[in-house]
C-alpha cells in the first residue's frame, strides 16, 4: 500500500516533498511511509481519519501521535496491530518455546516509585546472587507490580535471543563478561532513541522470556504477535519497514559502529502486552554511549539489503 | 539562525529559546517530531535535553511549564483526545519530579484541590491516570507535612479512588519530611498507622471474595516497606504494637502476623512497647471553652495556641483527625467575633484534614460571611450544597444567608426544594415560613406554620413563629391563643412567655403583660430578657422609677449584658426607645440551640444598633467595605494550599448552583413558571460554560438540563463529553437516561459495568437502572425492583463513614417514595407491582433529582 491510493495523493505528495527537502531524521520517517507495503486497506483507512487538513508536517506528526494514542497505545483495549485489520502481518506459527528478548529503559518506572536505578540494580543483583533474599525479592516484586500497572497495552518490540546471544555467550554457550553489552545490544536492535546524548547513562534491563509466556497471558488468543509496521509505534528514523515478499519478520537497523560489510540484519517482531516478572530479568546495565552509526548511514546500508524486495523503492 | 538543517532535537531547542511556550506546547502535545528521540516518552525527551543544562535553562523550563499548565488547567487543548490528554498530563507531572521543577510543583500544589474533580474525570485506566502521576510527584517531593492528611485518607480508602492509590498514600507517608522539613531519617510513626488503617479499610469495604485478592496487595506493600527499612523484629513489634494492642480483633493483627512472625505471641507477652500517643484530655477542652467564655482571646492566646498545638500534634502523629476537626471548628465558632482570622485559619486547617466533612464547609462559610466576604461565603455554601446533597443544614444556612442579603426569592425556592428532599426536617419548614414572612406574604407563612405544627407537634418554633405571623397580621387575639397553648405545651420555653407578654402589650393590656413578665422572671430567673421586657412594660405604664430600679438590678446581675445598660442610658438621657422586643427576639434566637445549628451569626439588625449605638461603627465599616473591594481568593488564600482559589471558580459554583436550583424547581411548578425557571437555568449555565468550558459541575448540570429541555442536543453532548471525561458517573448516567427518553432499552451489562467503575454509588446507579426498567423494561420490572430492595436493606458498614450520610439519605428517600407503603424487609411479589408503579409515577421527579444530585456531588 504505502498510501498509494488517489485519496492519499496530497499526503503522498507531502511525503515525497519531505523526502526531498528535509533533515535526514525527518526524511527517514517520510521514506518509511513511502516504502511501507504491509499496511492493509483497513489500516490505511483507519489512519486516514487522523490526518487532518491542511495536510502538512505539523498536522501529520500531530495526527500520527493521536492515532498511536487512540489505536495502538491503548489502555484498556487491543491495539489495532493485533486485530483482523492487520491480518496479513500476524504471526501465528512461531515456536512457543523460543526466547524473545527486549531491552527496557527503566528510568521512569524506577523514579516513579521513589528509587534510583542504581538502587534497583543492587536489589536485582542481590536477588540474582541469592534467590532466597526475600527483601530484594519483595522490592523487585513491588517495582514490577507498579510498573506493570502503569504500562499500557502497546505492541512490544522484541528480538530473538538466538540472534544476539553472542553478546552474552561464547560459541560453546558459556557466559562471557561483556561490560559493553547494553550499548552493543542497543545498536543491534536499532534502538537509537536510547541515546544518552553525552548526559546521564540510561539504565536498562534485558528481559528474556519465552513465546509461551505471552500465550499464557492470552490463552484464548492466536493473534499475539505480528510483523511491525510504521503504524505500530511512534514515528522514528530508526524504524525501517519490511518488504512483504520473502520476509516473515521485521528487520531492525544495525547501529553498530562496525564497517559496512559487517552489517547484520536482526529480526524483530511485536507482540501483545505481557506483565513482566522477576524471572524475565536476564541482565541489567547502562547505555553510556550514543549509537555507533547515525540513522542516515544505517538506513543507507539497510536499504541496500532490502531495496530489491521493496515494491516502492524507486519512489524514494 | 537557520534551523532548517538542524536535527529536530536541536531545532526544537532553538525554537524553545525563541518562543518557549509555543515550543513546549508543540512537544508536550506531540505535534512536533523530535527526530532520533521521538520514540521516547515526552518526559524522557525533556529529561535528556534538560538534565545536563544550566540552572538558568532549567528555571526557564520550569516557568514555561507552569505557564503552560495554567493555560490548560481544567481544560483541554483543542483536537486532543482524552487518551492523549491523560498521557500528556502524566508526562508533565513526571517531568516536574524528574527535573525538579519547583515553581511548577508549587503551583500544582495550590491548584490540585480545586482541580481534583476535573483530573479525576480524565481517568481511563491505571496506565492513563494523570491524578496518580501527580500524587506520585507530590509524594516524592514534599516540602513540609501539609500533605499528611491526604496520604492518611488514601490509606484509609476514604478518597473515591482505586485501591492502588493506597500505595501512593503509603509512599507519601514514607517520604513525609520531619517537622524541621528535612527528609525523614526513619519511618514516621504515621506510616505504621497507615499500614494498619489500610488493612482495616480493605476488610471493611471489600466483599469477602475480593479481600483475599487485596490482601496480597497489602502484604506486598508491607513487605516492600520492611525490605526498604531493614530493622530488627523488635523494631516492627515496638512500632505496630501501640496501634493494634487495644484492638486484637482488628484484621490488621492477623495480616501483620503473616509478615512479623511471632507478633501475636509478642502481643500477649509484650509489656515494654512504646507508649501509645495519648489523646489530649477532654477536660482541657472544657477548660478552654470556659476561658473563652470568661476572658478575651488576647488574654488566653498562649493557652489556646498550646491547646490547639496538642491536638495538631496528636493528629499528625496518629492520622486521627476526628478530634482536631471537631475542636477546631467548635472553637472557631466561638472566637470568630473576636478574631476572625484566627478562627478562619483553624477551620481551614480542619478542612484540610476532612474536606468530606460538611461541618468544615459550613464553618468556613460562616466566618467568611462574618468578615463581610459575602461572595466567598455564598460560593462556599453553594458548593457545599452540591457536594453534600444529603445535608439539610447546608440548605437552611444557604437560604438564610441569601435571605439576609435580600435574595428572598432564591431562598424560598431552596426551602421549598429542601422540604421535598427532607420532608421530616423541621427547620426547612420554619425557614420557608420565615422567608415568606420576610416577603410580607403573611397568609402563606401562616399556612406553612400551621402545616408544620401538624407535622411537628413538638417543635416550639412552629408555635412561636405562627404566633408572630398572626401578630404581624394584627390578629392579636389569635396570636395570644397560640402563645397560651405554647406555654402549656412547652413550659420551659421563655420565648413563648415573652411573646405572649408582647402580644398583650400590643393590645394595650399592660397589666396582663406585666403579670406575664413577672411570672416569667420567677420561672426563668437567669433570663435577662424577661427583666428588660418587664422594664419596658413598666416604662409604658409610666412607672419610670420602678423600671430604672429593675434595670439597675438587672445590670448588676448580668454585668456583660449590653442591652440592659444601653436601655438604662437612654432612659436617663430621655431618648425615644426602639422596640425592645425586636432586640430581645433576635438575641434569644441567637442563643437558642436550634438556631445556633442553622443560623449564621449575623451582624446585629438596625434596631439593635439603635439601642447599642453601634450603628455609626457599622456604617463606617460598610463604607470602608464599599471603598475597599472584597478580597479575591488569591489574596485571602491561607498558607495551606488546599482552599479553593481563583474568584472565577467561586462565581462558577454560584452560577451552577442557581442553575441546578431552578432546573429542579422547574419540574414542580406551573407551565408558565417552568419556562421562566428553565430560561434562568440555561442562562446561568451558558455564562458558566463560556467562562470555563470544562468546568465539571457546570458540564454535568448542563447535561441534565439538556435532557429536560433539548433532548435532541443531549445525545451529542453526552457522547462528546464522555470522550473528554470518561470517568464521570453523571455523564454515564445521563447518557443512559437519554436512551431511556428515546424508549431504548439499556442492557444489564452496561449497568453492571458502571457499577464496577463506580462501586460506591451502587445504590444510585441501581435506582437509575430501576427507573429505566420501569419505563422501558419488558418484563424485568420485578427483578430490578427486588435488586434495588436488597440494595436498600444491606448494611452500610462497608462504606467509608464520609459517604454513609449520603447513602442514608438516598435509601430513606427511595423507601419513602418508590417503596411507600411497602414493607421493605419482605421480598417483592407481583401484586405489589402496580402500587410501586403508581409510586414511581408520583415521585419520579423527586427520584430523578436525587440521582442527579448524587451524581453531581463530585
Amino acid at each position: 500500500m504505502a498510501f498509494q491510493k488517489t485519496k492519499f495523493s496530497v499526503f503522498y505528495q507531502l511525503l515525497k516533498d519531505t523526502i526531498q527537502n528535509s533533515h535526514p531524521e525527518l526524511h527517514a520517517v517520510a521514506e518509511n511511509f513511502v516504502l511501507e507495503e504491509r499496511l492493509t486497506e483497513q489500516r490505511e483507512d483507519s489512519y486516514e481519519a487522523f490526518i487532518t487538513s491542511p495536510i502538512n508536517e505539523i498536522n501529520w506528526h500531530g495526527g500520527h501521535g493521536k492515532y498511536i494514542k487512540e489505536k495502538i497505545f491503548v489502555s484498556p483495549g487491543t491495539p489495532e496491530t493485533f486485530t483482523n485489520h492487520n491480518q496479513p502481518n500476524l504471526l501465528t506459527n512461531i515456536d512457543k518455546d523460543q526466547y524473545l528478548v527486549r531491552l527496557e529503559d527503566i528510568s521512569n518506572p524506577v523514579n516513579r516509585i521513589g528509587h534510583s536505578a542504581n538502587e534497583m540494580f543492587v536489589y536485582i543483583n542481590n536477588f540474582h546472587k541469592n534467590p532466597g533474599n526475600n527483601a530484594a525479592k519483595d522490592i523487585i516484586e513491588k517495582f514490577l507490580t507498579n510498573w506493570n500497572r502503569i504500562r499500557d497495552f502497546r505492541p512490544i518490540f522484541a528480538g530473538f535471543w538466538g540472534e544476539v546471544k553472542d553478546i552474552f555467550t561464547d560459541l560453546k554457550g558459556n557466559e562471557i563478561v561483556n561490560d559493553d553489552w547494553a550499548n552493543k545490544l542497543r545498536d543491534r536492535f536499532g534502538l537509537g532513541h536510547y541515546d544518552p546524548m553525552n548526559g546521564e547513562p540510561i539504565p536498562v534491563l534485558l528481559l528474556r522470556y519465552r513465546v509461551s509466556d505471552i500465550l499464557d497471558v492470552n490463552p484464548e488468543e492466536t493473534k499475539i504477535a505480528a510483523v511491525p509496521t510504521i503504524l505500530d509505534s511512534k514515528l522514528s528514523p530508526f524504524f525501517f519497514p519490511t518488504p512483504q515478499n520473502g520476509w516473515n519478520q521485521g528487520q531492525s537497523l544495525d547501529l553498530s559502529a562496525d564497517n559496512e560489510n559487517d552489517y547484520s540484519l536482526n529480526c524483530e517482531i511485536v507482540h501483545k502486552f505481557i506483565p513482566y516478572q522477576a524471572s524475565y530479568i536476564y541482565h541489567l546495565g547502562w547505555i553510556t554511549n550514543s549509537p555507533g552509526k547515525t540513522c542516515e548511514k544505517a538506513r543507507k546500508i539497510h536499504l541496500q539489503y532490502l531495496q530489491d524486495d521493496f515494491i516502492h523503492s524507486r519512489e524514494i | 539562525m537557520v534551523t532548517m538543517n538542524l536535527p529536530p532535537v536541536e531545532k526544537w531547542q532553538v525554537d524553545f529559546e525563541q518562543d518557549p511556550l509555543s515550543a513546549l506546547d508543540g512537544l508536550l502535545c506531540e505535534r512536533i517530531y523530535m527526530g532520533r528521540l521521538n520514540r521516547n516518552e515526552t518526559s524522557e525527551i525533556l529529561f535528556r535535553i534538560f538534565h545536563g543544562k544550566s540552572t538558568e535553562d532549567k528555571h526557564r523550563l520550569d516557568i514555561t511549564m507552569r505557564e503552560w499548565l495554567k493555560r490548560y488547567w481544567m481544560a483541554m487543548p483543542s483536537l486532543i483526545s482524552s487518551s492523549q490528554w491523560a498521557d500528556i498530563l502524566q508526562n508533565v507531572f513526571i517531568t516536574v519530579h524528574r527535573l525538579n521543577l519547583s515553581e511548577t510543583h508549587r503551583w500544582l500544589l495550590s491548584s490540585y484541590f480545586p482541580g481534583r474533580s476535573w483530573l479525576r474525570s480524565l481517568y481511563l485506566s491505571p496506565a492513563r491516570d494523570p491524578e496518580a502521576a501527580l500524587l506520585e510527584t507530590f509524594a516524592l517531593c514534599q516540602y513540609d507535612q501539609s500533605l499528611l492528611p491526604l496520604w492518611s485518607r488514601l490509606c484509609r480508602l476514604e478518597e473515591d479512588l482505586p485501591l492502588h492509590y493506597a500505595s501512593l498514600g503509603l509512599l507519601g507517608l514514607r517520604k513525609l519530611p520531619d517537622k524541621d522539613e528535612k527528609p525523614p531519617g526513619d519511618l514516621h510513626p504515621i506510616v505504621f498507622k497507615g499500614i494498619v488503617d489500610l488493612a482495616e479499610a480493605i476488610n471493611l469495604q471489600y466483599k469477602p471474595h475480593e479481600i483475599k485478592q487485596e490482601e496480597h496487595f497489602w502484604l506486598l506493600e508491607c513487605r516492600a516497606i520492611m525490605a526498604l527499612y531493614p530493622r530488627s523484629l523488635q523494631y516492627w513489634v515496638d512500632n505496630f504494637f501501640p496501634i493494634i494492642h487495644e484492638k486484637p480483633e482488628s484484621p490488621a493483627v492477623k495480616w501483620l502476623g503473616k509478615v512479623i512472625p511471632g507478633l501475636q505471641k509478642k502481643m500477649e507477652s509484650h509489656t515494654n512497647g512504646k507508649r501509645l500517643v495519648l489523646q489530649p484530655s477532654p477536660y482541657e477542652l472544657e477548660n478552654i471553652l470556659r476561658l473563652i467564655k470568661e476572658k478575651t482571646i488576647d488574654d488566653i492566646k498562649v493557652q489556646l495556641v498550646g491547646f490547639l498545638e496538642k491536638h495538631r500534634r496528636y493528629a499528625y502523629q496518629t492520622g486521627d483527625s476526628e478530634h482536631l476537626v471537631k475542636i477546631f471548628c467548635n472553637i472557631g465558632n466561638k472566637i470568630f467575633e473576636q478574631d476572625a482570622e484566627m478562627a478562619l485559619t483553624m477551620v481551614e486547617e480542619a478542612f484540610l484534614w476532612e474536606p468530606y466533612n460538611s461541618y468544615t464547609w459550613t464553618e468556613r462559610a460562616k466566618i467568611e460571611a462574618y468578615q463581610g466576604n459575602y461572595q466567598r461565603s455564598i460560593a462556599t455554601l453553594w458548593e457545599a450544597k452540591r457536594r453534600f446533597p444529603e445535608n439539610p443544614h447546608i440548605r437552611t444556612i444557604l437560604a438564610n444567608t441569601l435571605k439576609k442579603y435580600g435574595e428572598d426569592k432564591t431562598a424560598e425556592i431552596i426551602y421549598r426544594q429542601a422540604i421535598i428532599d427532607f420532608p421530616h426536617n423541621e427547620f426547612c419548614r420554619t425557614g420557608l415560613a420565615e422567608v415568606l414572612r420576610a416577603q410580607n406574604r403573611l397568609e402563606d407563612a401562616e399556612a406553612v406554620y400551621r402545616q408544620a405544627i401538624i407535622d411537628f407537634p413538638h417543635n416550639e418554633f412552629c408555635r412561636t413563629g405562627l404566633a408572630e405571623v398572626l401578630r404581624a397580621q394584627n390578629r392579636l387575639e389569635d396570636a395570644e391563643a397560640v402563645y397560651h397553648q405554647a406555654i402549656i405545651d412547652f413550659p420551659h420555653n421563655e420565648v413563648c412567655r415573652n411573646g405572649l407578654a408582647e402580644v398583650l402589650r400590643a393590645q394595650n393590656r399592660l397589666e396582663d403583660a406585666e403579670a406575664v413578665y413577672r411570672q416569667a422572671i420567677v420561672n426563668f430567673p437567669e433570663s435577662v430578657f424577661c427583666h428588660t421586657g418587664l422594664a419596658g412594660i413598666l416604662l409604658q405604664q409610666r412607672k419610670k422609677k420602678e423600671a430604672i430600679d429593675l434595670l439597675e438590678k438587672t445590670i448588676k446581675r448580668f454585668p456583660y449584658n449590653k442591652v440592659a445598660k444601653k436601655f438604662l442610658e437612654k432612659i436617663h438621657a430621655g431618648e425615644t426607645l426602639p422596640d425592645i422586643q425586636i432586640v430581645h427576639r433576635e438575641e434569644l434566637m441567637k442563643k437558642s440551640p436550634e438556631f445556633q445549628k442553622t443560623e449564621l451569626l449575623q451582624k446585629p439588625s438596625e434596631k439593635v444598633f439603635l439601642l447599642l449605638e453601634t450603628k455609626p461603627v457599622f456604617e463606617k465599616e460598610k463604607q470602608r467595605k464599599e471603598l475597599v473591594p472584597e478580597k479575591t481568593g488569591e489574596e485571602t488564600k491561607s498558607a495551606i494550599s488546599a482552599i479553593p482559589g481563583p474568584p472565577e471558580g467561586i462565581s462558577l459554583e454560584v452560577q451552577t448552583g442557581i442553575a441546578n436550583l431552578y432546573r429542579l424547581a422547574s419540574r414542580m411548578v406551573s407551565k408558565e413558571k417552568k419556562e421562566e425557571y428553565r430560561r434562568k437555568a440555561l442562562s446561568m449555565l451558558t455564562a458558566a460554560l463560556n467562562r470555563m468550558p470544562d468546568n465539571i459541575p457546570a458540564l454535568l448540570e448542563n447535561g441534565w438540563l439538556l435532557l429536560d429541555v433539548k433532548p435532541k442536543e443531549a445525545e451529542g453532548f453526552f457522547s462528546l463529553q464522555l470522550s473528554r471525561h470518561p470517568h464521570l458517573l453523571g455523564l454515564h448516567l445521563g447518557s443512559l437516561r437519554f436512551k431511556s427518553t428515546k424508549g431504548e432499552r439499556v442492557e444489564r451489562t452496561q449497568w453492571d459495568n458502571i457499577i464496577n467503575s463506580f462501586s460506591r454509588n451502587t445504590t444510585v446507579i441501581k435506582l437509575e437502572h430501576t427507573m429505566h426498567e420501569l419505563v422501558n423494561g419488558n418484563g424485568n420490572k420485578l427483578a430490578v425492583l427486588e435488586n434495588l430492595r436488597k440494595q436498600l436493606i444491606r448494611g452500610m458498614k462497608q462504606l467509608p463513614s464520609f459517604i454513609q450520610e449520603n447513602e442514608k439519605w438516598v435509601v430513606s428517600i427511595v423507601k419513602q417514595s418508590l417503596f411507600k407503603d411497602i414493607k421493605i424487609e419482605d421480598s417483592l411479589t407481583e401484586d405489589k407491582l402496580p402500587h410501586i408503579l403508581d409510586n414511581h409515577r408520583k415521585h419520579e421527579n423527586l427520584l430523578k433529582g436525587v440521582v442527579e444530585q448524587c451524581a453531581s456531588a463530585v
